[in-house]
């Protein structure tokens, strides 16, 4: 083949300004996760549903209920059938509907999300060499890492947090901005807000240490589920009620996520049930998981492997 | 301020002073002192004798242990990602960015490298094409060749128009042609667009066509900084000598005419030609001695132990 030198010349332009390389990771990360996700369309549609589903229920049942409450005089028994169901109750945003749908109904989406997408994220780079071809551009490793990080917290908030704050926003617009209500939804979201980012922090730094422990994101998904459902399982309930006692739980990633997230809401139901076990501890085994997960990320990160 | 990357237009591309960098216990480099003015410089040495590692140290990858350099006027481990904006890095192994096209490989390179979009599109076309991958830009990097691999290395290297370019074993894993074309790539980047480019390599023929001057290591140290030139007019040639006659004679009488006698069994040696000596030498020295030279062949010595030879390394 004949080389031709037709097309090279030189780029002229200013080099100071910072390299947005976090946000390009992500770019380019959500973009690539979301091509995979539909590549099979079945899978994604049945993804999206499953993952969407629930809000896009609750949005119409709040829609229904508005529109039956409004309109009393022609559908009166109607919407006194519909409160009796108590279904307008389960989707109004409330302390404990929000932290039903982070820590009941949308557990298991997220964690299929975190296979699919966060078990590759650094795994397939470790792979295919990427990461010197990374490190060797103007970006450091925290950039990378936050960046890696952006991405699987991207799609954990999409199904997570932002469904949230709209039903919230929702209930809000329906309810025509009263001062009290409106009040207390604003302290809801902020609440959610809170939770939202425990939540999505803690599951996105966990899977991506998990990531960067192996070369292939078969591997890494193997051992993300089986870290799951080893420890979830032993401290199932039903097990812990009857043979272990209450602190064993702080093993537990759902138990912590769920106490914290309960304390942060104000859900009192829940933290009754967990009154054996203080919100600090909890919150403090998170902390220990995330810095534990941060330092395999640090070690991992290298752009030269070192074998001795 | 003369650290400032941008101050550094007529500082030696690569400066280096008593460099010392360690993996753990085991030292890669040590006390490498060099100053390279720039164009095209060839890093020679055998396998482990650090010019990897020379290159991950220029680029931050690898931390200094001891002494100071500078590249292109900054110094390392300072300004690193402003350093790196002006560096291009072609690594010896096989790599790629996961589930990309050659071109969006390359147009991601560009974007990781602080191009705005529409500049970092266009510079992937530009030198996609220049790297001849124009046909097959829009393929997975995956299903790519190891030749069309060390092109899109290239091309992810060149995309944000580099001053300096390090390419370490460029042509690994190329057939002839390939190869060829991948030294003329080089070439015209380090000779007609005024690129600095630094290219390691264990094969001297790569460095003699493309660099003007050599720099050589050789377990972690440095042998030799010289021009192309000067390292080939040092260079000897290598012959296997069988005969049949007394061998101490023969042994003697080369030497006597200024041969280098290397390694001697029953009926056979090895001589060490210079460049400027015949091989006809051979031929009077076995007249002298009365002996009859059965074999007369070259030697095919690795061109880099030949070169460390040369250079006083043994």
């Amino acid at each position: 083949m004949v080389i031709h030198d037709r097309s090279y010349a030189r780029w002229e332009s200013d080099r100071s300004k910072p390299v947005r390389a976090t946000w390009v990771i992500m770019d380019r990360g959500v973009t690539t996760a979301f091509a995979q996700i539909f590549k099979r369309k079945l899978l994604g549609q049945l993804l999206s549903f499953w993952a969407f589903g629930p809000f896009l229920f609750a949005v119409g049942l709040l829609y229904a209920g508005f529109y039956l409450r409004s309109n009393q005089e022609s559908f009166g028994d109607a919407f006194a059938a519909l409160q009796q169901t108590d279904l307008l109750a389960q989707v109004t945003p409330s302390a404990q509907t929000v932290w039903q749908y982070f820590m009941e109904v949308q557990i298991w989406v997220c964690l299929v999300i975190t296979v699919v997408v966060g078990a590759g994220l650094i795994a397939e780079d470790r792979r295919v060499n990427a990461l010197e071809m990374y490190l060797s551009r103007p970006l450091a490793v925290w950039q990378y890492v936050l960046g890696k990080l952006a991405i699987i917290a991207f799609f954990l908030a999409l199904v997570t947090v932002i469904p949230v704050c709209l039903l919230i926003t929702l209930q809000a617009f329906l309810d025509g901005f009263e001062a009290e209500e409106t009040a207390r939804l604003a302290d809801l979201m902020l609440r959610s807000v809170v939770v939202g980012a425990l939540y999505v922090g803690v599951l996105s730094i966990l899977i991506l240490a998990v990531s960067a422990l192996s070369r292939r994101a078969r591997n890494a998904s193997i051992l993300w589920v089986g870290l799951i459902v080893m420890v979830e399982g032993v401290l199932s309930s039903n097990l812990q009620a009857n043979f272990l006692s209450p602190s064993t739980q702080l093993m537990s990633l759902y138990f912590n996520l769920s106490h914290c997230a309960a304390w942060v809401l104000g859900n009192e139901t829940v933290l009754a049930a967990n009154a054996g076990v203080s919100v600090g501890d909890s919150a403090m085994v998170l902390g220990a998981w995330c810095a534990l997960a941060l330092t395999v990320l640090l070690r991992r990160i290298r752009p030269v492997e070192i074998v001795a | 301020m003369t650290d400032a990357p941008g101050a550094s237009s007529a500082a030696p591309v690569l400066e280096l002073d008593g460099v010392e960098v360690r993996y753990g216990k085991h030292s890669a480099l040590s006390d490498v002192s060099v100053s390279i003015q720039g164009g095209a410089v060839g890093l020679l040495g055998p396998n482990g004798a650090g010019k990897s590692s020379l290159i991950k140290t220029m680029l931050d990858l690898v931390p200094l242990h001891r002494g100071t350099a500078r590249v292109l006027g900054v110094p390392v481990g300072r300004h690193s990602a402003l350093l790196r904006r002006r560096i291009g890095y072609m690594q010896e192994r096989d790599a790629a960015f996961p589930g990309m096209t050659g071109f969006q490989a390359t147009w991601y390179a560009g974007r990781l490298s602080g191009m705005p979009d529409a500049d970092a599109r266009r510079r992937a076309h530009e030198v996609l094409l220049f790297a001849g991958m124009e046909e097959a830009r829009y393929r997975l990097v995956s299903t790519y060749s190891t030749g069309m691999r060390q092109r899109i290395k290239l091309a992810q290297a060149l995309v944000h128009d580099p001053d300096l370019l390090f390419l370490d074993e460029p042509t690994n894993g190329l057939d002839p042609q390939g190869r060829s074309e991948m030294l003329e790539l080089v070439r015209t980047l380090a000779v007609d667009k005024g690129i600095h480019v630094i290219l390691s390599s264990h094969l001297l023929r790569d460095v003699e066509e493309v660099c003007n001057s050599v720099v050589v290591l050789r377990g972690g140290r440095m042998v030799r900084h010289a021009s192309v030139e000067e390292l080939q007019a040092a260079t000897e040639d290598a012959y296997q000598v069988v005969i049949s006659g007394s061998m101490d004679d023969f042994r003697a009488a080369c030497q006597g005419l200024g041969l280098t006698v290397r390694e001697v069994k029953e009926t056979q040696l090895e001589l060490m030609l210079k460049p400027q000596v015949s091989v006809r030498t051979v031929f009077e020295a076995a007249l002298k001695s009365r002996a009859i030279i059965r074999r007369l062949a070259p030697v095919r010595v690795s061109l880099e132990d030949a070169l460390i030879d040369v250079l006083g390394g043994r």
